[in-house]
């Protein structure tokens, strides 16, 4: 039997971030040809692994190998010298260039700066490996996909053959993930050898052909794809048999509790991030909110807690749960909301620039919604601890203490448990919630999930903006679809299918096109920030 | 295959940063940090006054420490300078960069002066029938409200600028700095100086606004019981009710949760309903009228004021606040160690008689500060000497550097009656021995490793074979 060849080799690879330790002598090898997914939980150590191939990290022990010669890669031009590429989850591309520009930017090719010989350079690879790409396109006209495309060319044209993309589909219609699958196969035909990192299931079993699993920053296993199925990869990824389904009742009384009319945004340039959006929150209801990541979903958010100037003809309408009565949150900021008796509840997608103080303790973190309460100049220091500790218990977060240990040192999951915890406290009536389960483990989303189920059977209107579309199908009674600031739908999620949805998130795409994009950028550096 | 080690050294250095230090390691690394700067120091001092560094270090005590008067004094400078903090803390907890400290209590000084000033011009306040008592108890709190109302005038104005505009206020109370030292020293030149002599008897304090006024005694603190020093008590007692009150106001108050807060990200701020710029400008009156008071207080105790009355303490006051890390308490003892080296190196005489000066002082307290802010470097990260390759080549360089030091520090040692080199030359001994010794261990290692993987192969050789 023929050997087969590593076109990478990590041995014993160990990284530490503090007393952290993110990967734990890793042994991971990706054959010449192949397609190897990465699957691991958020913070198992995957994107960390794959920083120390691309040369972002230095790996504390351990030694790689490329094409079974030992290397060391300290910088990310060593590993373009190995012929390593990685194309990261946020673009790194400047916007008023165009696709060629971007492309060669960072190159010394030798000679004069030659545009017209990269873009036929750039011409041949497309049509080598099926991409759609102008190389004469600038940056800030591109849609998502198309700024990713140009991402792979970059590091096609720099001659890689070790392709790793980290969560390429996170930001991609269900259509586009389709044409990127079709690319990275016509890329390995070619001889390449491709690492995808990913937490998706099904997207695992569709394109890779080996599995390679990462748990708490160790390396399980791997598995041929030809082996695996949904359950057995969650099974080794989480370590014990979950259970992958959301239980969704449905809840008897529904009344309307939040209507929005006419929601438009603009923001300081002068742009609509919303037009004329409309919709209602019912009672008892889950409403999902879907789009591509910067549709306008924040600012939906934003403006209806009163963090975001609307423009005149939007009406938001409160109906309070005991009186029915209707109240105008047109205008009013965030403290009026709270003393109008408003009970309106959010989580913010932007954990401790907004929601959260990352250098406070859980019970200051707790008291940030409540402490005004009461006419004394001084805080009341004893019930925010009382309820601190209570949110400890009920949501089993794991910390040494609530009053000492500063909320940033907890792990992600969490500080994402105090967070839904405190707002939940808040008895809320509508409860809004942003990316909720982001960079959460499997076990604490369904936690999360089945917190969300328990509000709505309550009698509480959630509104949760997801990314995940499977997810969404399942969790949710409703779904507004967000496309370019608009809503290009509002379905039934028990009886719609994940291509349509799919499809209504791409459809205003001619329109809406230039402010989405613009919105991306904009939220690509705060991402950065 | 590249080298790891671009250079000679037998290993890597491996920075991470930590997620957290023991109470008890902070202070440990603190400790070794402030002994180096005073190791550091000694040398120095050594250098420069050839004199021994316990000597300097006891006139320097006896400066600071060495008579009530001067017990006093430092005290009250320390309270000064950490009213000065106390001050700034507020808006620098809230990340507002206030560096116009300086202005605010120059200011605040100013507007204390003025009151007196004109106070003096009054027939009320010449009239002899007229008892002492009630004329401070009618200046002093026309004086302290001055005082105030300026420096929370000078306080509100950038922050009003910031939060309105988003100006940047660390140009903008930088500038009122200016304005505030141009504004006292016009109105010393224009006002003062033709009329002066209607209030001094002698005519010689050009510069201050009431300088005749002190004689008179009114608006500046009384010495009890004729003691000299104890119209500091006043100001000292008034410092230290406010580093109390404002480490209550800062860690209890719902205010000081704002503060923090806002401190820390503005959206959270305003996504908790907390009105951002109203903090801002809440927190810059304050700041700054805690420094007018200083001002004020600076002025009664004194009886004096010119352009250059703060001193740099206003920039210094934002040291010792960091240093401190905005708490209260800590900042006594930052504020002590600074005016301690300050005045004690003014009272140290050199063998030929010159005495050191503030400049001196600067540089030791430089330093001691930059060991100080430097170890913070090491609170916040770990640095782990990786990867310990001890091969032949860094073994044998290290013992021949180790050789030429012990040889240099050799001979320095005949010379040892000068103490400078004598110093220098253990100095060198220590290091050299510690290199060489170094190099050795290094030798000795790669040697034994060597050995083992030749061991190695052969077995395997054998096993093959």
């Amino acid at each position: 039997m023929e050997a087969v060849k590593n076109a990478v080799r990590m041995e014993g690879i160990t990284k530490h971030f503090g007393s952290v330790i993110a990967n734990r002598s890793i042994n991971l090898e990706l054959h010449e040809g192949e397609i190897l997914s990465l699957l691991g939980e958020n913070g198992s150590g995957k994107t960390t692994l794959m920083n120390m191939l691309s040369g972002i990290y230095y790996p504390d022990e351990g030694q790689i190998y490329i094409h079974d010669q030992p290397v060391t890669i300290k910088s990310p031009k060593d590993a373009f010298e190995y012929g390593i590429g990685m194309i990261h989850q946020h673009f790194k591309l400047v916007d008023v260039f165009t696709a060629t520009e971007n492309i060669i930017l960072g190159l010394h090719e030798p000679g004069m700066l030659n545009l017209k010989r990269a873009a036929k350079k750039i011409k041949e690879i497309s049509e080598r490996y099926g991409f759609e790409i102008d190389p004469n396109q600038k940056v800030y006209n591109m849609s998502v996909s198309q700024k990713q495309t140009v991402e792979i060319i970059k590091v096609l044209y720099r001659g890689a053959d070790i392709l790793i993309l980290d969560e390429p589909t996170a930001v991609l219609t269900p259509q586009e993930t389709d044409k990127l699958f079709a690319v990275m196969r016509n890329m390995q035909k070619d001889g390449k050898s491709l690492i995808i990192i990913t937490h998706k299931l099904h997207e695992v079993l569709e394109v890779s052909d080996r599995v390679a699993i990462l748990r708490k920053g160790e390396y399980i296993g791997d598995v041929l794809t030809a082996n695996a199925n949904q359950q057995s990869l969650t099974d080794m990824m989480v370590g014990r048999a979950v259970s992958l389904n959301i239980d969704r009742p449905k809840s008897q009384q529904t009344a309307e509790r939040l209507k929005v009319e006419h929601l438009t945004v603009k923001d300081v340039e002068g742009v609509k991030r919303l037009d004329d959006v409309s919709f209602t929150a019912n009672s008892g209801e889950i409403l999902g909110i879907a789009g591509i990541a910067g549709s306008g979903q924040r600012e939906l958010l934003e403006a209806i807690a009163g963090l975001q100037p609307i423009e005149p003809e939007s009406r938001i309408m409160y109906f309070d749960p005991k009186t029915g009565k209707e109240q105008l949150l047109n205008g009013m900021d965030p403290l009026k909301i709270i003393r109008s008796g408003v009970l309106l509840s959010f989580v913010p997608e932007d954990r401790f620039g907004m929601g959260l103080v990352g250098s406070m303790t859980i019970a200051q973190n707790v008291m940030l919604r409540s402490y005004r309460k009461g006419r004394s100049p001084l805080l009341d220091q004893q019930s925010p601890r009382i309820l601190a500790e209570k949110i400890v218990n009920d949501l089993e977060v794991v910390t040494p203490n609530v009053d000492k240990i500063p909320l940033r040192r907890l792990s992600g999951g969490n500080v994402q448990k105090v967070l839904v915890g405190r707002e939940i406290e808040q008895s809320p009536s509508v409860l809004m919630t942003a990316y909720a389960v982001r960079g959460l483990d499997i076990n604490t989303s369904y936690t999360i999930y089945n917190l969300l189920t328990e509000q709505k059977m309550q009698g509480v209107a959630v509104i949760y903006v997801g990314e995940d579309l499977d997810v969404l199908l399942e969790l949710c009674d409703r779904i507004l679809v967000l496309c370019g600031g608009q809503v290009s739908g509002i379905v039934d999620a028990r009886s719609v299918t994940k291509e349509q949805v799919g499809l209504m998130m791409t459809q205003f795409r001619k329109t809406g096109e230039p402010q989405k994009t613009a919105n991306e950028t904009k939220e690509a550096e705060h991402e950065e920030q | 295959m590249k080298n790891n080690n671009g250079f000679i050294l037998p290993f890597g250095i491996h920075i991470a940063k930590r997620d957290g230090i023991s109470a008890w390691k902070r202070w440990m690394i603190r400790s070794i940090a402030i002994l180096i700067a005073l190791l550091l120091c000694a040398v120095i001092t050594i250098l420069i006054t050839k004199m021994n560094p316990i000597t300097v270090l006891r006139s320097m005590f006896d400066g600071t420490f060495g008579a009530p008067r001067k017990v006093w004094k430092t005290v009250y400078y320390v309270a000064m300078l950490l009213g000065i903090s106390l001050a700034v803390t507020p808006a620098f907890k809230m990340r507002f960069w206030n560096i116009g400290a300086e202005g605010q209590v120059l200011i605040g000084a100013f507007a204390a002066a003025a009151c007196m000033f004109y106070a003096g011009r009054m027939p009320f306040f010449n009239d002899p029938s007229v008892s002492m008592t009630v004329k401070n108890l009618i200046l002093f709190p026309c004086m302290l409200i001055a005082a105030l109302a300026f420096g929370a005038l000078w306080g509100f104005l950038p922050a009003f600028f910031k939060s309105r505009w988003n100006t940047n206020e660390t140009l903008f109370t930088l500038m009122m700095n200016y304005v505030a030292m141009q504004i006292v020293k016009f109105m010393i030149a224009y006002r003062e100086f033709p009329k002066l002599l209607q209030w001094s008897s002698n005519g010689t304090s050009v510069g201050t606004i009431n300088s005749g006024f002190q004689s008179v005694g009114i608006g500046t603190f009384a010495k009890i019981a004729d003691q000299s020093g104890t119209q500091y008590l006043f100001p000292i007692i008034c410092i230290g009710v406010l580093t109390v009150l404002l480490f209550v106001y800062l860690k209890y108050s719902k205010h000081g949760y704002e503060i923090a807060v806002v401190g820390e990200s503005e959206r959270t701020a305003s996504y908790a309903g907390i009105k951002v710029n109203r903090v801002i400008v809440r927190t810059m009156i304050l700041s700054g009228a805690l420094c007018g008071l200083v001002g004020f207080l600076i002025v009664a105790a004194e009886g004096t004021v010119s352009h250059d009355v703060v001193d740099g303490r206003g920039y210094t006051a934002v040291m010792v606040s960091w240093m401190s890390q905005f708490n209260p308490f800590g900042m006594i003892f930052s504020s002590l160690l600074l005016v301690f080296m300050q005045f004690g190196a003014k009272e140290v005489v050199m063998p030929d008689g010159v005495s050191l000066d503030k400049n001196f002082a600067n540089m030791l307290m430089s330093i001691i500060l930059f060991f100080i802010i430097g170890c913070e470097f090491f609170i916040n990260y770990k640095v782990t000497v990786t990867r310990y390759r001890a091969s032949f080549k860094p073994a044998i360089f290290f013992l021949i550097v180790g050789t030429v030091l012990l040889h240099i520090g050799g001979g320095l040692l005949s010379v040892f009656y000068i103490i400078p080199l004598l110093v220098i030359a253990i100095v060198l001994l220590i290091i050299g021995f510690a290199v060489w010794l170094s190099g050795l261990i290094m030798l000795i290692i790669s040697i034994r490793r060597k050995v083992r993987i030749a061991r190695k192969k052969h077995a395997s050789a054998g096993l093959e074979g």
